[in-house]
């Protein structure tokens, strides 16, 4: 019979299958009672459970959870972060340069302007529309709409799981 | 055979969403369904109720408090687990101290409705001996025994808590094993150990 093997190598060698230690192991008296030994440990340990936790272990947890802050999701501080740093570099922006409010104030005057003339050009574009071809304009318009109204319908009709 | 279709496969997930809503009664049902497993681990640990008991009870609200950080799709007992393992190594740490406890004090650590549960399934005296044994063990040897035999867990699971390879599980287990086995023996042959040296 080989030498008794160091008990580590035995147990892997076991596990792991080598017909060599397996061999061994059981032809072996001092290390048949060691394995024997564990298998009795095993099921002395697999009988053992988990002792219940004090009665009041839940109640003294949602109390200290009810004295603790509410949780704030690192995602909002962030957003909360971007968000001061930017109206702080703004403010700071404005301070230091002298013409900016100026400089804000005619770029925002000249967004109106555009905005107006658009809306005056559409208008006079659907006037001109109107005063031409009026029929089929309407009938263009009522298609468009009913389609896309039967779109939403479809769409909202559709199975929640698809 | 339906059973499998009607169970959801991550039962703690509407729990935790509406948690994180700030749903503290979806939260107190997280709490009860680990809190046996997070308190077990934690009295193996920490070998004192009391103590295990303060412990278990700041891991729930360092969850509770990072509940936004935890990736729902891993199991929230393995996370609440890691929690409560690393505030109680770090608790030992701040301790240290080697555990010597003996017999009769680990007979205390044990909650009396535990015990007689446990009655009939084991011998008392018999268990008193092999928790005894097991508290004369290093954390880490504890740990891995309680987790593999005592919650019954997976070496990918244990491993997961311990932040370790899965592949070492089974060989940190048969070495808390053998050092267990060693010392059941040393207790039941004291003279004769004595006598050997």
């Amino acid at each position: 019979m080989n030498a008794c093997p160091e008990l580590e190598t035995l147990f892997v060698g076991i596990a792991e299958g080598d017909q060599g230690i397996c061999e061994h192991a059981f032809a072996c008296p001092a290390c048949s009672a060691v394995m024997e030994d564990h298998r009795q440990l095993e099921k002395d340990l697999f009988r053992l459970v988990d002792p219940l936790p004090p009665m009041n272990f839940t109640a003294q947890v949602m109390a200290k959870v009810a004295a603790a802050p509410a949780p704030v999701a690192s995602e909002y501080k962030a957003g909360l972060g971007i968000l001061a740093l930017s109206l702080s570099l703004l403010v700071l922006g404005l301070i230091t340069r002298g013409g900016s409010l100026a400089e804000a104030g005619t770029v925002l005057a000249r967004g109106l302007l555009t905005v107006h003339d658009l809306g005056v050009a559409l208008l006079t574009g659907l006037q001109a529309v109107w005063g031409t071809a009026a029929i089929p304009f309407v009938a263009v318009s009522l298609v468009l709409l009913v389609t896309s109204l039967l779109g939403l319908r479809r769409l909202t009709a559709a199975p929640q799981s698809a | 055979m339906y059973l499998t279709s009607e169970t959801p496969a991550l039962p703690w997930k509407a729990d935790v969403l509406a948690a994180r809503r700030g749903d503290r009664n979806a939260f107190e049902a997280l709490v009860r369904s680990v809190q046996r497993q997070v308190f077990g681990l934690c009295l193996r640990l920490m070998s004192s109720e009391a103590e295990a008991a303060e412990v278990a009870q700041e891991a729930f609200l360092r969850a509770y408090q990072h509940l936004h950080r935890y990736d729902e799709q891993r199991p929230f007992d393995l996370w609440v687990l890691a929690i409560a393992r690393n505030l109680c190594l770090d608790q030992l740490r701040r301790r240290s101290k080697l555990r010597t406890e003996n017999v009769d004090e680990m007979s205390d650590t044990l909650p009396s409705s535990a015990q007689s549960q446990l009655e009939g399934a084991i011998a008392q005296e018999e268990r008193l001996s092999l928790e005894a044994a097991m508290n004369t063990l290093s954390a880490d040897d504890r740990e891995v025994l309680a987790l593999y035999y005592v919650q019954k867990r997976t070496t990918k699971e244990i491993a997961e808590i311990m932040s370790v390879a899965p592949g070492t599980i089974m060989a940190r287990l048969f070495r808390a094993r053998e050092k267990l086995r060693k010392r059941m023996t040393e207790a039941e042959n004291p003279k004769s150990q004595e006598d050997a040296s």
